[in-house]
């Protein structure tokens, strides 16, 4: 014995949520279509989706074909709700093989939220795409455990332990394999740079200043068979791969 | 949800100053750079980031320790990368793989080197003075 | 509203990032809310969940690669957070499988609004009552209306086996409407 159920909402929220999201013809167009016995409520965002698939093959057809076929912008919102349609219709018939009590029952949000929710939703987001090392985040999560309370401060550590994984280098094998070191170089300062090359503990090299750049120019001056034959007359300490 | 607003706020803040400090882009690049010369993967790369960082901490200490002998520092490092070497190639198993690992910091200074050149005589080439 | 694809390609430009983010939740915040709602039942664990979740995803969305919908990448990662929020949820108060799903219904029963005498009620805690994955397939399916194969890129699981299990799962509730 199926038990029809009254087509009552049981929200408990105030009509402001929706307000924020814009009305789409094709929305209107398929609320208009579908005046369903059962009180499905329908997804905000799946109609928009389709779209996208949707334009996105159109353009594909576009840079293909050169030409469409006649009217196939008037029929497309059809297609787009035939498809959708077919969709549900085997969701339905599907249901009614296995539990078809299940397709008497509305499908409205029950729960109640705090007003105003959607519209105040704020997503704080890191603020650098390369995460700092976790050495330092931990002494600073240290100092404001304290501050804001331990509630904030657990909070905060398991956000920061999601960040970085691996205390050993400054940024995750994710990353490393696909930095552009060429351009990442190139936005290197020269003190940067230098610095890091005098810190170096490398066989051969010592720190240069001023001596240097004259010696450079004269470098500059001479010609590369000059420089070529140079080297070849040195002993291979070099090692390149 | 306010306080851990702020708390993140501030934190976040924070973050983004002590990411300035210390050149830590320096060595972002230089891991992306040694990730790529010596092919790492990502299994691979776990295990040799702890040991490559004690090895080349122990190569810093050799350096500070000998900054006027340069015969005694080659030697104090020569015997630290013999020791690192066993390490090495339990993790990357070939012997390509682990020399490449001894001469990588020297190619990647060669190569910053070679960029700071690149620059001086770019600066020359535009105004046709020495930078 | 935006597409997808513009939306993503503003993504991609440091300038725009943030504003493009803001849209790309706008867009997706209340279907994403309600499947994780749906699974954790509070609106507060269903809060942080949905906060990690765009946490993650703004995380991942650089590497966005097109071949899937954004929709559905996003519907994997509040999936996911679900799945993984239940789960530590169960070890961390370390009680019985029976304990977690009463304190599941507890919650449910807890809502202002809770009727035991209304079938659509009595979904909810038959819902509540099935294993994590099966929950997020069924209610991927009866609620979001979702075709198995987009659910399969979600899920990372066959087709076949999506089927089976809803199918499972909709015969379990209909007998727990039924009987209780």
């Amino acid at each position: 014995m199926l038990v029809q159920i009254p087509r009552v909402k049981v929200y408990t929220l105030p009509e402001s949520y929706f307000s924020n999201v814009s009305v789409n013809v094709l929305t209107s167009i398929t609320l208009n279509a579908y005046s369903k016995q059962v009180p499905y409520a329908i997804p905000q965002g799946y109609f928009l989706s389709f779209a996208d698939v949707l334009l996105q093959k159109i353009n594909a057809l576009h840079n293909t074909a050169g030409t469409l076929p006649q009217q196939y912008f008037e029929c497309l919102p059809d297609k787009i709700l035939s498809r959708i349609k077919q969709e549900q219709n085997s969701i339905d018939d599907e249901l009614n093989e296995i539990a078809p009590l299940l397709n008497n029952i509305s499908k409205a949000n029950l729960y109640t939220l705090p007003s105003g929710y959607f519209e105040s939703l704020e997503v704080i987001v890191p603020r650098q795409t390369v995460p700092a090392k976790m050495i330092a985040m931990r002494k600073k999560f240290v100092q404001f455990a304290a501050a804001a309370g331990i509630a904030g401060a657990v909070v905060l550590g398991i956000l920061m332990l999601n960040s970085n994984k691996n205390i050993d280098v400054p940024i995750s094998y994710k990353e490393a394999v696909k930095m552009d070191i060429a351009t990442n170089v190139s936005s290197l300062s020269d003190e940067e740079i230098n610095t890091y090359l005098a810190e170096t503990p490398v066989i051969g090299y010592a720190i240069n200043n001023g001596a240097e750049i004259n010696i450079e120019e004269n470098i500059d001056a001479a010609s590369d068979e000059e420089i070529e034959q140079f080297l070849q007359e040195q002993p291979d300490l070099s090692n390149e791969i | 949800m306010k306080k851990i607003i702020l708390v993140l706020l501030i934190v976040c803040g924070l973050t983004a100053n002590s990411f300035a400090q210390k050149g830590e882009k320096m060595q972002a690049i230089k891991v992306a750079y040694i990730t790529r010369e010596v092919n790492l993967t990502e299994d691979e790369a776990q295990k040799f980031w702890p040991v490559y960082n004690k090895y080349f901490e122990e190569l810093k200490t050799a350096r500070d320790q000998n900054k006027a002998d340069e015969l005694a520092f080659e030697e104090k490092s020569l015997a630290i990368r013999k020791r690192y070497k066993a390490d090495f190639k339990k993790i990357l198993v070939d012997d390509a793989r682990v020399n490449t690992v001894f001469v990588v910091d020297r190619n990647f200074m060669e190569m910053l080197k070679n960029r700071l050149q690149d620059r001086k005589k770019n600066n020359r080439n535009k105004s046709g003075k020495p930078a | 509203m935006q597409s997808d694809t513009e939306l993503l390609l503003s993504f991609k430009q440091p300038a725009t990032r943030e504003i493009a983010f803001t849209a790309i939740i706008k867009k997706y915040q209340e279907k994403l809310y309600w499947h994780i709602r749906r699974m954790v039942v509070s609106h507060d664990d269903a809060d942080d969940v949905l906060q990690n979740m765009f946490i993650k995803a703004w995380k991942g969305l650089e590497n966005f690669r097109e071949e899937s919908q954004l929709y559905t990448w996003l519907y994997r990662i509040a999936t996911n957070e679900s799945l993984t929020f239940l789960e530590q949820r169960k070890k961390r108060t370390s009680v019985s499988m029976d304990d977690v799903e009463s304190s599941l219904s507890n919650k449910i029963k807890a809502d202002e609004n809770f009727d035991a005498n209304r079938l659509e009620w009595k979904l909810q805690l038959a819902i509540s009552q099935l294993p994590d994955k099966q929950k997020a397939v069924f209610n991927l399916r009866y609620y979001d209306e979702m075709p198995y194969e987009e659910m399969s890129r979600v899920l990372d699981t066959s087709e076949g086996a999506l089927k089976a299990s809803y199918h499972h799962a909709a015969k379990k509730i209909e007998e727990f409407i039924k009987n209780g």
